[in-house]
């Protein structure tokens, strides 16, 4: 237990907007919605500090139901919004949502050169494996047996994709996969990937109970990993690779140095259009 | 619970145990909240109602924690370092639970279930502290869970149990493409 010499300024309560959530009942989101403003209290962040950025979707929703400055972007482009962001306001502290479909299809291309730029964000995906949203298609981590679309009466037939050995790869600097069942513990791995410099990567198991209610057994199939954190790119690699993905904890933590742009003028705006003379 | 793990969480003075009430007593109310906004926005206001006054009654009691420790110094917990037994607060319903067509005899089974793990937690509490001021306000505390355990008995036993086709959508939102 740890007996803080000062007390976070605002309950995580202060983090959530007016606005009542759409997600259907039972829905992992609402325990994400949760872990987050608890990770943002403890953090002891001002809201006007803050930027919650999302792309399109059910999880996308989230800047809108907190208190902090949001922006509900477009399909796939909440990364580099985010990045435009801290790259301008590098004094925010600026947290990425969205879906496993936002983020891994239409925002594959964003993901991976945000894990290779590694500009300070924290970026939660909360992967249900399906668009929910509309009506239930199969997405990059739908299992390749999936069958209960219409779009894919036989499965998918493809192979998942592997967010975090992906993200790995393209060198993500923190990486962690937490579950919705586990409020508490996803509160505190998003609080350590807020703290950690660079790109931080978070996969959150969030059960879609209406598109894949057998979601509802990651409550007994969830375990945490059996293995500590690491530094060793090398040895994340294999281990993620051997995985089931459905270990949790906090994976791999990195040393790459931040991305941070010249914010300095090179030139005033009367040089600028001294160009544009005819 | 091994006798390591109880001793670890034992709790053993005022404050520490009145911190753990508030969270307790402002997560169900919360959480009762939340349940109720959802039920509210997907048409279901019988359910809805019953756990936003669920919810009220949760406020009241935060309330009359908070009064309890008006002067004392509460410590700042991080949320996953409080001594609860699975790692969440107590007395939140589950959310994993809910169902936009579920009925009121189900509502309040699920909240039947939050007042026993609260008074399991207070009982608990009650057992293993060392302090007697402790024990004293966690088994006045368990008593109130009792009796609330009590009322939603007799609040349950007015509503009839769900239909078997209780979850029947005739126009479900479950339609794949």
């Amino acid at each position: 237990m740890t007996a803080l010499a000062q007390t976070p300024a605002l309950t995580a309560a202060a983090y959530k907007s007016d606005y009542r959530p759409v997600w259907c009942p039972g829905c992992g989101h609402y325990s994400v919605l949760s872990s987050l403003t608890k990770a943002l209290a403890e953090l002891g962040l001002q809201r006007e500090n803050v930027a919650v950025i999302s792309g399109i979707g059910c999880s996308s929703r989230i800047p809108a139901y907190t208190s902090v400055y949001g922006f509900h972007s477009v399909h796939g482009r909440a990364l580099p919004v985010a990045t435009g962001l801290k790259v301008a306001r590098p004094d925010l502290t600026v947290v990425v949502a969205g879906g496993d479909g936002d983020g891994y299809s239409i925002g594959g291309n964003h993901f991976l050169h945000a894990c290779r730029r590694n500009v300070d964000l924290t970026y939660l995906v909360m992967d249900n494996q399906v668009y929910g949203m509309t009506k239930g298609q199969a997405s990059p981590t739908t299992p390749a047996d999936w069958d209960r679309s219409k779009l894919t009466p036989h499965g998918t037939g493809v192979s998942p994709f592997h967010p975090l050995a992906v993200a790995l790869a393209a060198g993500a600097n923190f990486i962690a996969r937490c579950y919705a069942g586990d409020p508490n513990g996803t509160a505190r791995v998003i609080t350590e990937a807020v703290r950690h410099p660079g790109f931080s990567m978070v996969q959150i198991l969030s059960q879609c109970v209406t598109y894949q209610p057998s979601q509802k057994e990651w409550k007994t199939t969830v375990r945490k990993a059996d293995v500590t954190t690491t530094r060793d790119a090398v040895r994340a690699a294999r281990w993620l690779m051997a995985d089931d993905g459905l270990s949790t904890g906090v994976l791999y933590i990195g040393h790459r140095p931040i991305y941070r742009p010249e914010l300095q003028a090179s030139c005033s705006v009367d040089d600028l259009e001294s160009g544009f003379v005819v | 619970m091994t006798d390591d793990v109880k001793d670890a969480n034992r709790i053993d003075s005022v404050e520490l145990f009145l911190a753990h009430a508030l969270t307790l007593e402002n997560e169900a109310a919360d959480g009762y909240q939340e349940i109720g906004d959802s039920m509210a926005v997907h048409n279901n206001p019988e359910v809805a109602g019953l756990f936003l006054q669920m919810c009220k009654y949760g406020r009241m009691h935060a309330d009359e924690v908070r009064e309890l420790a008006t002067g004392l110094d509460l410590p700042h917990i991080p949320p996953w370092e409080y001594s609860w037994e699975d790692g969440e607060s107590p007395e939140s319903a589950s959310m994993d639970k809910m169902h936009y067509m579920m009925q009121p005899a189900q509502a309040l089974a699920l909240a039947m279930k939050a007042e026993r793990q609260a008074h399991a937690f207070y009982a608990g509490v009650a057992a293993s502290t060392a302090n007697p001021r402790v024990r004293e306000l966690a088994q006045q505390f368990a008593a109130e869970e009792s009796e609330h355990v009590r009322l939603l008995g007799e609040w349950i036993a007015k509503y009839p149990p769900a239909d078997d086709n209780w979850d029947y959508d005739p126009d479900p939102p479950a339609m794949p493409e």
